[in-house]
């Protein structure tokens, strides 16, 4: 009876989760699009949430482990499980307060090892695994995504310098709705992926579940149906730091930081290391500001008014 | 921005350990750290509420404050007070003088 308790709470924690989850990144595909004018931002939303949700229900593999290797997953208990949901939601909301575009898998990730750290001894976590998996993807992954997106937007200002740039921007907006689409869909498969889960795990320890199989369709569908919601909340502030702080976004910026985002994740995904949806759109963002460099920079256009 | 990123992993981690001490106590510990939970949640909302972002002035500023603002509904150069609302549906980028 009180295993089921516990369970319950669990998995209501790992929804509110996936919620955070979903409007901490909603900025990473629509911030982009949201700030050159190329989608509203309503229907920005709700297109990243509707995609977020197909996503996540794409995703027929659930996350073999949901320790990424940086402690012995015998370890993981369902009160580990519950302890790091906690650390990962506190931290996803004071950044989010702060409009820091700052990774939910970390976060996750940082929630359960403080967890196993208290329950089981610092001993017990992997040190090499957290520099080889944390510290150095999350260098890497900016620079690949930022140096393919300045490339890129290089590219579309040369190719577009004879065009009348009212003709060119129009086209580029089709394409950064385009590259933003196709990063929210990424970002459902991927996301989605991790609290179902957890979720899988919850259920299978708790012998709710047999060990070996998939995530139930309602396991599916509401932690789809959590991130999607969390995206059409928007995340507004750090929509705010992510179109506007960093550089500010012209249309074919846009399209190209959205190009090199949604191939970065996708070429990492299939490869095998799962990097951070958060730091790989960062790093793209940032790099289409260093490839505009010499492009012209129409300072002082109101996208409000 | 990069450390926010780098305090990330050890920021929750610090969160994650100190709610196992409270996960380890069973029920009772279980409820304290939803009631933990639902508190913290409370007041970052309402540290939120006093400098609203929302779909109709994200791309306002640059700047996302949390503490300087003066009141939860209008602060200074509230864009809302002054700019009348955009226009639909426009295929053409407006005139650059415009701004």
């Amino acid at each position: 009876m009180t295993e089921l308790f516990v369970v319950i709470v669990v998995i209501v924690v790992a929804l509110i989760f996936d919620f955070t989850n979903g409007f901490h990144d909603s900025a990473n595909a629509m911030a982009g699009p949201i700030a050159t004018g190329a989608l509203r931002p309503r229907t920005a939303v709700i297109l990243a949430a509707l995609l977020n949700v197909i996503g996540a229900c794409l995703s027929t593999e659930v996350a073999k482990t949901i320790s990424g290797g940086f402690f012995d997953d015998a370890l993981i208990t369902v009160p580990i499980i519950l302890a790091g949901l906690l650390g990962a939601i506190i931290w996803n909301l004071m950044t989010w307060l702060l409009g820091l575009p700052s990774s939910s898998s970390h976060a996750l990730f940082g929630g359960l090892i403080g967890a196993v750290i208290v329950g089981a001894g610092i001993s017990s976590v992997h040190g090499w695994v957290i520099v080889s998996k944390v510290l150095l993807p999350a260098i890497v992954a900016p620079l690949v995504a930022g140096i393919g997106a300045a490339l890129a937007t290089r590219l579309a200002y040369r190719i577009t310098r004879k065009t009348p740039s009212a003709q060119s921007n129009s086209g580029f907006k089709y394409g950064q709705a385009f590259t933003a689409s196709m990063v929210a869909l990424a970002h459902g498969t991927s996301d989605g992926r991790k609290t179902m889960g957890v979720i899988t795990l919850v259920l299978i320890a708790a012998n709710l579940q047999p060990s070996g199989t998939g995530p139930p369709l309602w396991v599916i569908i509401t932690a789809g149906l959590a991130i999607g919601l969390g995206t059409y909340s928007g995340g507004w502030r750090i929509m705010r730091t992510m179109g506007k702080g960093i550089v500010e976004i012209e249309t074919p910026q846009g399209a190209a930081s959205g190009a090199a985002t949604s191939a970065t994740i996708l070429a990492s995904a299939h490869l095998g290391f799962g990097l951070s949806t958060t730091h790989v759109s960062t790093g793209s963002i940032l790099g289409s500001g260093v490839g505009r460099a010499k492009a012209p920079r129409f300072a002082g256009v109101s996208l409000a008014g | 921005m990069m450390v926010a990123w780098l305090l990330t992993l050890p920021g929750a981690a610090l969160v994650g350990g100190l709610a196992a001490l409270l996960a380890g106590q069973g029920v009772p510990g279980v409820i304290a750290l939803m009631l933990l939970l639902a508190g913290a949640c409370l007041v970052i909302y309402v540290f939120s509420r006093r400098h609203r972002i929302t779909h109709a002035n994200v791309t306002d500023s640059h700047e996302v404050l949390v503490l300087a603002a003066a009141t939860p509904t209008a602060y200074d150069d509230d864009p809302r007070l002054e700019v009348p609302p955009k226009p639909k549906k426009v295929r053409r980028p407006k005139a650059k003088s415009a701004a």
